[in-house]
């Protein structure tokens, strides 16, 4: 009896957990598929894939999806070469100011958004730049940095620096040691250092607020919708990036996987 | 003229922060040589064969490559290869493309690289293995495409740190067999770093023994396991009976400081110092019965307080009134053993006596 209940404890523990999780995501997923009347989508009134056939319905969506792609994509992908480069610098070299650089690393990770946020706008109405695409493109850079350097410097733990030495030893100046060596050691680090960013970019709303002026991303604009009522093609591109999300990342922990197995690591 | 040394490196001093590595190492290493630099561990071994290499800048000193000087150059600009002790070999490349490596670097033709690659592969003996990735080899194979690696590229100088270091002793007698047919075979100089001096006196036509930075002794390996002339080489390089005494006017006799005396050819006893440590390895010294006129020159009573069978030898300790314990080894030729507590002689020829300064 006892052992009964202790074998079934884990599983079932670990289902109420799961489900904690995901029916948020459910809830999401299941209603827009809602053949509700009237603004607002929040009573399960019916089935109808009405949203899924016209997900252009509401033209804001499509537009402030496409902004936050595109956001999400240049910001994670400038963090993510800076943040590489000063993963390299931090593990490679000891040069004055490491350790300050460290900790001062940190503090974009530790500043409560809203500070961040609108200490930012502070500094851009003082420079007299305003607000805009650029200005929320500075910002999400600013704030994944940190993040890309932290993923990639933990790749780099264990990290042979006598394969960059033998690689010079056989003819390779630094640049081709860094393209053929050292890029292709660290590229796993580096990949998901770039996805993570590309998710805190995606989904930022604080930070975006306050330095975005009159840009709408993604998650703006469904704030602003939540007053009139959001309409079910916001369920939709949420699933749909839900989905992509999360194929993206089980084929890359498969390549992973693959890699690892190729390389007789495991 | 002569061809210039394949190495060399003149008053070359290394420093980290606070500590000296090499201290005013000169040497020279001729062509076509396997050299061993031998040591023990921390003594500057490997920080001397990465200035050769170009991966530590000499705090001060000139390195020169075959009369070139290269102090200060980046290593892709040096002729020479190394073979690292971790082996250092690319874990996301194939055994074809980790040898490849350097030959691609200079972008030698496609059907060039792949002769030569198969060549080398051959002669180290992985031909068939090309595909596999390095940590699907054991590590005497992993040791061989390191060595692949840097031969295909046909160095004038092959540095190796330590590279059996971590094989097991089987396989490692086989690959300082193996490398030693390599370096025959391809004929060019070999810098051979190890702490191993049965590795080194095996492989090395010329070794020098590191000493905290220094080079204590230069020379073949008869030479100076014969006339180590510092007391350092002498307990490195093999086991010794040291004994302290003073040398007369010839160098030819040297008084024991506890009595007796101990007969030596001159010229490998020191010049110029009067107190000296006299030496004689064990396997030179024999046993015989007191009274036993057959004995050679050098002669100390004792008595045997140890003896030990070991196959081939017996490895005897004498206690000496004149100068303690004395290890004796002895080749199991006749059937004549000494036992515990027992009287004897023992003696040497005056030829095996050598002297270190005191
Ligand atoms: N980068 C460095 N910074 C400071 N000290 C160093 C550095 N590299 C080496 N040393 C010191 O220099 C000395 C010589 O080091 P080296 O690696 O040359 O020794 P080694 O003879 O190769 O020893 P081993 O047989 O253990 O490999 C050591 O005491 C070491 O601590
Ligand atoms: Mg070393």
């Amino acid at each position: 009896m006892m052992r009964t209940i202790k074998r079934l404890l884990l599983p079932t523990y670990l289902g109420f957990g799961l489900l904690y999780l995901f029916l948020p995501v459910l809830v999401v997923i299941l209603f827009s598929f809602n053949d509700y009347q009237g603004r607002f989508n929040v009573r399960w009134q019916g089935f109808t894939l009405e949203h899924w056939l016209d997900p252009f319905r509401v033209e804001e969506i499509p537009q402030a999806l496409g902004v936050s792609i595109v956001l999400a994509a240049v910001s994670s992908g400038i963090a993510t070469i800076i943040g590489t480069l000063i993963a390299l610098a931090l593990t490679r070299y000891r040069f004055k100011g490491r350790s300050a650089t460290n900790v001062l690393l940190f503090f974009p990770m530790a500043t409560p958004e809203v500070v961040l946020g609108s200490s930012l706008l502070g500094l851009f109405v003082a420079m007299g730049t305003g607000a805009g695409f650029l200005t929320l493109l500075l910002a999400h850079i600013l704030f994944i940095i940190s993040y890309a350097v932290a993923t990639i410097r933990a790749r780099m733990v264990g990290f042979d620096r006598h394969l960059e030495e033998a690689a010079m030893d056989l003819y390779a100046n630094e640049w081709d040691t860094f393209r053929k060596v050292t890029l292709p050691m660290i590229l796993p680090g580096v990949f998901a250092a770039f996805l993570l960013g590309f998710a805190l970019s995606l989904d930022d709303f604080v930070v975006s607020n306050f330095t975005a002026g009159t840009i709408q991303t993604y998650p703006l604009y469904v704030w602003g919708a939540a007053r009139r009522g959001i309409p079910a093609q916001v369920n939709v591109w949420g699933t749909v990036i839900f989905v992509v999300t999360v194929t993206v990342m089980l084929l890359f922990l498969g390549a992973q996987r693959r890699r690892q197995q190729r390389l007789g690591l495991t | 003229m002569a061809a210039a040394p394949a190495i060399e490196l003149e008053h070359v001093t290394k420093t980290f922060t606070d500590f000296t590595a090499v201290e005013d190492l000169t040497l020279a290493i001729d062509d076509g040589h396997f050299f061993a630099l031998l040591g023990p561990s921390g003594c500057g071994k490997t920080t001397t064969l990465r200035m050769v290499g170009g991966f530590e800048e000499p705090t001060a000193g000139t390195i020169r490559l075959h009369g070139e000087n290269v102090t200060g150059l980046k290593p892709y600009r040096r002729l020479v290869n190394t073979v690292f002790q971790s082996y250092a070999l690319f874990p996301h490349l194939t055994v074809f493309e980790n040898v490849a490596f350097g030959l691609r670097r200079r972008e030698v033709s496609e059907g060039e690289v792949r002769k030569r690659v198969g060549e080398v592969l051959d002669l180290v003996q992985l031909t068939g293995r090309e595909n596999r990735k390095p940590r699907q080899l054991s590590g005497g194979q992993q040791q061989r495409v390191a060595v692949a690696r840097a031969l295909v590229n046909h160095p004038r100088v092959l540095l190796l740190d330590e590279p059996l270091g971590a094989l097991d002793l089987k396989l490692r007698k086989e690959m300082q067999i193996e490398l030693k047919r390599i370096q025959q075979e391809v004929g060019i100089t070999f810098v051979h770093v190890t702490h191993d001096q049965e590795e080194a006196m095996t492989m090395a036509d010329t070794i020098a023994v590191m000493h905290q930075g220094r080079i204590e002794r230069m020379g073949a390996p008869t030479e100076i396991y014969e006339d180590p002339r510092t007391a350092f080489v002498a307990g490195f390089l093999g086991a010794s009976n040291l004994m302290g005494g003073t040398v007369d006017g010839d160098r030819g006799t040297i008084a024991l400081s506890a009595g007796g005396v101990v007969y030596a050819d001159p010229k490998h006893i020191p010049a110029g110092v009067r107190e000296v440590l006299v030496g004689v390895r064990p396997e030179k010294v024999s046993l015989f019965l007191p009274g036993d006129e057959t004995a050679p020159r050098n002669r100390l009573r004792g008595k045997v307080t140890d003896a030990s069978f070991i196959g081939v030898s017996t490895h005897y300790l004498v206690h000496c009134p004149q100068v303690g314990e004395m290890a004796v080894v002895v080749q199991n030729l006749d059937d004549r053993r000494f036992s515990l507590g027992e009287d004897v002689v023992a003696a040497w020829n005056p030829d095996h006596t050598f002297g270190v300064a005191g």
